[in-house]
C-alpha cells in the first residue's frame, strides 16, 4: 500500500508505468477513471490521474499482468512512478518472477493524499 | 501422409538391399549430417551439460572465472561457463536500451570451458553460437507476443464486468470511509500514514493477503486478519464502539470474499493461458517451421603444457554457417509447395594444427531439399568435402555424397532418420576410390534439428 502525497496547489497529478524485460504484458489502473494498456500496443505508458481537487484521499488500484511465452523462467521489473508539475512525488517498484509458459499477475493500491 | 512415407521408405530399403555391396559400405559412408553442429566448449572438450554453471549477472560471471583462473594466469580444469550477453547485459539498466534496440544478439551464447588432458596437461575452449534470424521461434514472434498480450488484457476487461482492480479499489474507498470515521483515543482524526497503516491489511495482491492471513480458509483468514486489524488500532491507540466494530467485520467478510474468489478465477486463469500457449505455440510451429534461420558458429580448441594462459597452444578451430528457409522465391507465397518445403546450406571449415591429426583443414558444403511438414518429412541431400593431407604429400582428398529419405520427429528432440546415398571421391587415394553405390543409412538421433 502506498501512500502518495501531492500538493493540493500544484497541476495534475500523472503516472508513468514501466514494464521491463517482459515482452507480453498489460495492466490496468483504476482511480476515478480507469486506464490500461497492453505490450502489443507498443504506446507510452503515460497517464493524467487529474486534478488534485479531484484526487484528495482517493484510493488508486493497479494489476499488472505478465506473460512468459519463452522456454526460460524470467524475472520481470514493474515500476510505477507518481508525478506532478515534473517532480517524482513516489515510485513503486516490484520484481516479479515468471515462470518459463506461464502468466502471472502483481497487484497493490495507493491512497492519494494532498 | 505416415502411408506415404512407409511406402517410400519400403522402396528405399528393396532399393538399397539390392544395391549395396556390404563389404565395402557402412552406414557412415552414406551419412550426410545436416544437423546443426555443437560447437560449444562444453562439447569440445566433452564436458557434461549437467556441469555447465549460466551465470544471471556480471558479478556471478566474474566470480565462476576466478575460480578457475588466477590472477597470475594458472589455470584448473573445471571452468564450464555459457553467458547469453543480451540476457546478461539487458539486466543493466544503463545499457538495455541499447541492447532492447539489437533483437539479433539475444541469441548469441558464448562458452568457455577448461578439461583435465590426458597427462599433466590441461585443455581448454571457447565457442560462440549466434542465431541473428530465426523466424521459426514462436517465443521472438511478435504476432504471437501480440495475441497473448491481448489475452492478458482480455482477462481485464471491464466491458462484462468490473475488474478485480477496480472491485479492490471500490472494497478500499469502504475501508478509507470506515476509517475516516475513527479517532484516536486523544480526539484526533489519524493522519495520512496512519491510514495506511490499517489499509495495509486490506490492499496488495490477493496472493500476499493469503499469504499474510490464511491460504486455505476462508473463516480462518477473516480471523486473522481481524486480529491483525485491531492489534495495530491498539497500537495507534484507536478504540471501536459495538457499531465501527460490526462494520469492520463486514469490511473484513467482504475482503475475504474478494480474496478467495480472486484466487479460484486466477488459478482458472493462469491455467488457461498456459494451455492456450500450447495450442498457439503449436499452431505456429506447424505454420512456420520453414522459415528463415540464419546461423553462425566457432570455437577454438587449445592445449596447456604447464596449465597456464601463458603457453596455451592452438589445437584447432572451426567455423560453421547455416541458412534454411523457404524456397527462394516462395517466402510468402500460400501454394501447397510452399508451405511443405525447406531449403537448407551450410558451410563448415576446421583447421588442425596438432601434428597428431591426418588432416591439415577439412572444408565441406551441401544443401538439403524438404518436402513435408514439421515433424514428418522427405528430404534430399548433397554435400561436397575437400580436406588436405598432413605428411609428405600435398595431395588432397575431395569427395561428393547425397542421400535420399525421409525423417519422422518421435518427440522433442528424437527424431528417426531412413535414408539411401552414395559416396564418390573425386580426388585422392587410388585405393580409397568408390564407385557410386547405394547404402542403407537408418538413424534415431536425439540431435536439434535445423
Amino acid at each position: 500500500m502506498e501512500l502518495v502525497q501531492f500538493n493540493k496547489n500544484g497541476g495534475p497529478v500523472s503516472i508513468d508505468v514501466d514494464i521491463a524485460n517482459a515482452n507480453v504484458w498489460s495492466y490496468i489502473y483504476a482511480s476515478d477513471l480507469t486506464f490500461t494498456n497492453k505490450s502489443s500496443t507498443g504506446n507510452p505508458s503515460h497517464h493524467i490521474l487529474g486534478l488534485p481537487v479531484n484526487l484528495d484521499d482517493d484510493i488508486n488500484s493497479w494489476d499488472i499482468r505478465l506473460g512468459n511465452i519463452g522456454t526460460s523462467d524470467i524475472t520481470a521489473t514493474v515500476t510505477i512512478t507518481w508525478k506532478q508539475d515534473g517532480h517524482i512525488l513516489n515510485v513503486w517498484t516490484q520484481p516479479v518472477d515468471v515462470p518459463a509458459g506461464a502468466a502471472t499477475k502483481v497487484s497493490d493500491d495507493a491512497l492519494l493524499d494532498a | 501422409m505416415k502411408k506415404i512415407i512407409f511406402i517410400f521408405i519400403t522402396g528405399l530399403i528393396a532399393t538399397s538391399l539390392y544395391g549395396q555391396n556390404p563389404d565395402s559400405i557402412t552406414i557412415d559412408d552414406y551419412y550426410v549430417d545436416f544437423a546443426v553442429p555443437d560447437i560449444t566448449a562444453f562439447s569440445i572438450l566433452d564436458i557434461n551439460s549437467s556441469d555447465v554453471v549460466r551465470p544471471g549477472n556480471i558479478k556471478e560471471l566474474a566470480v565462476g572465472i576466478q575460480n578457475y583462473i588466477d590472477a597470475d594466469g594458472s589455470l584448473k580444469p573445471g571452468l564450464a561457463i555459457e553467458i547469453a550477453p543480451y540476457r546478461l547485459m539487458a539486466k543493466a539498466l544503463k545499457v538495455r536500451s541499447a541492447w532492447e534496440q539489437n533483437k539479433s544478439f539475444k541469441n548469441l551464447q558464448i562458452s568457455i570451458g577448461t578439461a583435465q588432458g590426458d597427462s599433466s596437461n590441461l585443455l581448454a575452449a571457447w565457442g560462440i553460437n549466434w542465431t541473428p534470424i530465426d523466424r521459426t521461434d514462436p517465443v521472438a514472434s511478435k504476432a504471437l507476443q501480440n495475441f497473448f498480450a491481448n489475452y492478458l488484457a482480455n482477462r481485464d476487461s471491464i466491458a462484462n464486468q468490473m475488474s478485480f482492480a477496480g472491485q479492490r479499489r471500490k472494497h478500499l474507498q469502504d475501508v478509507n470511509q470506515f476509517i475516516n470515521s475513527l479517532s484516536t483515543l486523544a480526539g484526533s482524526a489519524l493522519s495520512p500514514a496512519e491510514k495506511v497503516a490499517i489499509l495495509q491489511y486490506f490492499s496488495g495482491g490477493y496472493r500476499n493477503r493469503l499469504l499474510r492471513y490464511d491460504s486455505t480458509d476462508n473463516q480462518l483468514y477473516a480471523i486473522a486478519l481481524k486480529d491483525s486489524v485491531v492489534q495495530e488500532m491498539v497500537r495507534l491507540n484507536i478504540a471501536i464502539n459495538n457499531t465501527q466494530d460490526q462494520t469492520l467485520s463486514t469490511l473484513i467478510a467482504q475482503n475475504a470474499k474478494l480474496t478467495f474468489t480472486e484466487q479460484k478465477e486466477e488459478k482458472e486463469f493462469e491455467k488457461s493461458f498456459s494451455e492456450a500457449l500450447k495450442r498457439e505455440k503449436k499452431i505456429f510451429i506447424e505454420e512456420n517451421w520453414n522459415r528463415l534461420v540464419v546461423q553462425f558458429k566457432t570455437g577454438s580448441k587449445y592445449n596447456s603444457a604447464e596449465n597456464s594462459v601463458k603457453d596455451l597452444a592452438l589445437l584447432n578451430w572451426r567455423v560453421f554457417a547455416g541458412v534454411a528457409g523457404r524456397v527462394p522465391g516462395l517466402r510468402n507465397s500460400n501454394s501447397t509447395f510452399a508451405k511443405r518445403s525447406q531449403v537448407i546450406y551450410q558451410v563448415s571449415y576446421i583447421n588442425y594444427k596438432e601434428k597428431s591429426m591426418s588432416l591439415n583443414w577439412e572444408f565441406s558444403t551441401g544443401g538439403r531439399l524438404l518436402l513435408g511438414k514439421a515433424d514428418k518429412r522427405l528430404s534430399a541431400e548433397f554435400l561436397y568435402s575437400q580436406a588436405s593431407l598432413r605428411g609428405e604429400t600435398t595431395e588432397k582428398s575431395e569427395y561428393i555424397r547425397y542421400t535420399i529419405g525421409g525423417e519422422m520427429k518421435i518427440n522433442d528432440g528424437l527424431w528417426l532418420e531412413l535414408a539411401v546415398g552414395g559416396q564418390k571421391f573425386l580426388e585422392g587415394n587410388d585405393d580409397a576410390r568408390v564407385v557410386p553405390q547405394f547404402g542403407l543409412k537408418y538413424a534415431i538421433q536425439k540431435k536439434s534439428r535445423f
